[in-house]
């Protein structure tokens, strides 16, 4: 009982301090129009009128998988009879506003964008806030006949970046993975032989780049601001052999391996990257990139939209993707993209999956690609419209994700064991920044894995 | 104009009637006989409404009291309740740890330290930096120029402007490779700065902005006690063949002690509290270079999620922060005298 007032009490004061992200969580009842349970019934045919008149919430981010949402809402609305109610919030605010709902047992959390990673994923699973999506995917009478899930996205693919304890728990909506972006024109003229395949020549040609230019334009910008790098240093340390922890869950931090991927990582931006480079976050990387200020980057495959884009880049049209290059032990990409889930404590999950099954379908999913996004359902690449409207470029960009894909590691960008990812971001890129500014890297990456190590301990008690 | 003084005078006389005969015990007595002509309290209302009367000086700042309690005696002590405690990263657990958190911040936390010393260089570097620089312009502006008006609304501008989006247009001019700043030093011959991007520039280049911010404000306040000085002890020791330095270390600063410890109490709290500019534009960055109190609590409790021991960090701070100012008020006492 007590927890249970302080967790009230919390809300309250997390509500006073994020500026309104929590009371705006106010939301009025939803009405009553509740789902005919007992449609059940009949369970031959599928519906899409089954749910009609009820009225669902839909919370997702300020980015272009949303613009998408509300671009389809409509007809999702006529076909079905379902109105969707959505919120649509930048990143921090939605985060802040999903988590205070779900702790405060809302159940009106119908359809959103999941933002947990992979071990958070498990707590919420475990708190009854995700649903199991398996049994409606197979359950005929209450998914569409076209709709595909499992052949076409891959159940590996499914079960590997999307589930928990076993259990599918949200649907990707997006196909993204840490891709290498270079300056095509800058490769001819410096007479590169193409991209880089592994990290010798990912070097070589940052060493290049920043020589031929006379330093105008740095070979390589990466991010360096805790704690956003570990998602990209997740293929290098992949490169090295190992990925964040042991089979027993112990972090690797201090290993040889990860000190030879924090140096590498490090001595890329101390050489050859923008000065000042363990303040710069994604966003200030994309912009010296988009600048023409840098030959290459290493960032989230999304960014392709503003490099491309003519209005925010001045280096539009002369871009080329490579696949996170190898290392001397192998080849990791870290993959991901974003996800939408049916809400656990939704009083309305079945009119929810209708939702979400109906943003994924193949129809919705090929609209978004020839809208310019990348989506997991393979078929969507085999369409007629897709290759009828598919440039080249268009082609390379989408085979170098599903190279991705192939050597995806879907971990969470710190160890997964560590429940507190945020913290075990913060202190792995301490680390990186350590070796970017020169330092004694060992040490640092020492200090780390006690960082790391503690933050397991804390967590057994 | 007529029709309210009545009221008025009625109220206040009440009110001194009420509060100085309160501690008797026969103040209402003493009320009643001074008002023959009022109804005596009958039913439960007007007995009610005899108890009000009877403590008045404690009713009518009540609302201040209250709102004033809530607003900052619940937030206080849920702080301090949070800071015995544990909570998980959803935030579902709470678990009483008792003084560990604090023990831990005093004891065992290097990080703590590493902020603590960040934040006392700070503040310190900014105080002696905006106290030399406004001590100059104030001099400056302590004669009679033309378009003083001017100049002084010009000076002033900093402080009028939000930091939130000067510290980004600062960022911008502090780009170690296309900001302004390093363009300028280029043009004299100086060689580039990482500014807030660099090791050991940050928290210099941090320390310049905010006394950018905080210089007219302690301006103002030297150049009203330098306009206040008598001018006979200047008479005098220009009589005596003082030179002008000799005037400002003797008479000049010892004269102005008053103003210049208000002013510095005022920056010292005011720096001690900055957030927003070092959030914007280093969040504690490089590394952990600039990670004053405010951002390693903010960190801790809202994007670690570890509210317990943010709070622990932050109680800490607060008793630091009363410790400072209850210095700085004994000095400002002391220089009154």
């Amino acid at each position: 009982m007590r927890s249970q007032i302080s967790r009230r009490q919390l809300l309250r004061i997390l509500g006073a301090g994020t500026a309104g992200a929590a009371l705006t969580a106010c939301v009025p009842a939803a009405p009553a129009a509740a789902p005919a349970e007992e449609a059940m019934a009949e369970p031959e045919g599928f519906d899409w009128q089954r749910y009609a008149g009820t009225e669902l919430r839909y919370v997702g981010e300020t980015q272009p998988l949303s613009d998408h949402v509300l671009s389809i809402l409509p007809q999702f609305e006529e076909m079905t009879g379902i109105k969707v109610n959505t919120e649509i919030l930048p990143w921090a605010q939605m985060v802040q506003k999903i988590r205070v709902e779900l702790m405060a047992g809302n159940e009106d959390m119908d359809v959103y964008q999941l933002p947990a990673g992979a071990e958070e994923r498990n707590v919420w699973y475990d708190a009854g806030w995700l649903n199991d999506i398996g049994p409606w995917v197979d359950d005929p009478s209450m998914t569409h006949e076209d709709y595909d899930l499992w052949e076409d996205m891959g159940r590996d693919y499914l079960l590997k970046g999307y589930s928990s304890r076993g259990n599918l728990v949200s649907v990707p909506m997006q196909m993204s993975a840490m891709v290498g972006y270079y300056r095509k024109d800058l490769f001819e003229e410096y007479g590169i032989d193409g991209p880089p395949t592994n990290f010798d020549e990912l070097e070589a040609a940052a060493k290049t780049v920043q020589e031929m230019s006379g330093g105008e334009v740095f070979g390589i910008t990466m991010r360096g601001k805790p704690p956003v790098p570990t998602s990209v240093f997740k293929g290098f340390l992949g490169g090295m052999g190992i990925m964040w922890e042991d089979e027993d869950g112990v972090p690797l931090m201090d290993s040889e391996e990860a000190i030879a991927a924090f140096d590498f990582y490090g001595r890329l931006l101390r050489l050859y990257g923008p000065p000042g480079s363990p303040n710069i976050d994604h966003v200030g990387a994309v912009n010296i990139f988009s600048q023409g200020k840098a030959g290459m980057i290493i960032d989230d495959a999304v960014f392709r939209k503003d490099f491309q884009d003519p209005s925010k880049s001045v280096v539009a049209g002369n871009i080329g993707y490579f696949l996170m290059p190898a290392g001397p032990n192998g080849q990791r990409a870290s993959a991901g993209g974003w996800s939408i889930t049916v809400g656990g404590l939704s009083e309305k999950k079945e009119a929810g999956w209708y939702l979400l099954q109906y943003l994924s379908n193949k129809e919705s999913m090929l609209k978004y690609v020839l809208d310019g996004g990348a989506v997991p359902r393979r078929s969507i690449y085999e369409t007629e419209a897709y290759k009828a409207q598919a440039t080249e470029d268009d082609l390379a960009y989408v085979q170098v994700l599903l190279d991705s894909r192939a050597i995806g590691d879907f971990s969470p960008p710190a160890p997964p064991s560590i429940i507190n990812l945020m913290r075990a971001r913060e202190s792995i890129a301490q680390v990186i920044v350590t070796s970017i500014e020169g330092g004694d890297v060992r040490a640092a990456a020492e200090q780390s894995q006690q960082e790391l190590l503690e933050m397991l301990e804390e967590q057994e008690e | 104009m007529q029709q309210q003084a009545e009221p008025n005078s009625d109220q206040t006389g009440q009110t001194a009637n009420s509060s100085a005969g309160h501690p008797v015990e026969s103040g209402d007595i003493g009320q009643e006989e001074q008002e023959p002509g009022r109804v005596p309290p009958t039913g439960v209302m007007g007995r009610a409404f005899a108890v009000i009367d009877r403590n008045l000086a404690y009713v009518l700042p009540a609302p201040a009291v209250i709102v004033i309690l809530l607003l900052m005696g619940y937030p206080f002590f849920y702080t301090v309740s949070l800071s015995l405690q544990r909570v998980n990263v959803t935030m579902t657990r709470f678990t009483f740890v008792g003084a560990e958190n604090l023990v831990e911040v005093l004891t065992a936390d290097a990080r703590f330290l590493n902020a603590l010393w960040i934040t006392l260089y700070f503040t310190l570097a900014s105080l002696i930096l905006e106290l030399v620089l406004a001590m100059i312009m104030a001099l400056v502006l302590n004669r009679t120029i033309r378009g003083l008006g001017v100049i002084r609304t010009l000076f002033l501008l900093p402080l009028v402007a939000t930091p939130t989006a000067t510290s980004v247009i600062w960022l911008i001019m502090m780009e170690p490779s296309i900001g302004i700043l390093n363009y300028f030093l280029e043009a004299v011959g100086l060689p580039r700065s990482l500014w807030v991007a660099g090791d050991t520039s940050v928290v210099p280049s941090l320390v310049w902005i905010n006394a950018w911010h905080g210089v007219p404000f302690v301006m103002l306040i030297l150049l009203a006690g330098l306009r206040s000085l008598p001018t006979e002890p200047f008479e005098a020791a220009r009589i005596d063949g003082a030179s002008k330095l000799q005037e400002f270390f003797q008479i000049t600063l010892p004269l102005l002690k008053g103003a210049i410890v208000v002013a510095m109490l005022f920056r010292a709290i005011d720096t001690l509290k900055v957030f927003d500019a070092i959030w914007i534009m280093t969040a504690g960055g490089p590394g952990r270079r600039s990670e004053t109190l405010h951002i390693y609590s903010y960190l801790t409790a809202f994007e670690f999620y570890d509210l317990g021991y943010g709070s622990a960090v932050i109680l800490v701070f607060m008793v630091i922060i009363l410790v400072i100012s209850a210095v700085l008020i004994r000095l400002r006492q002391r220089a009154w005298l």
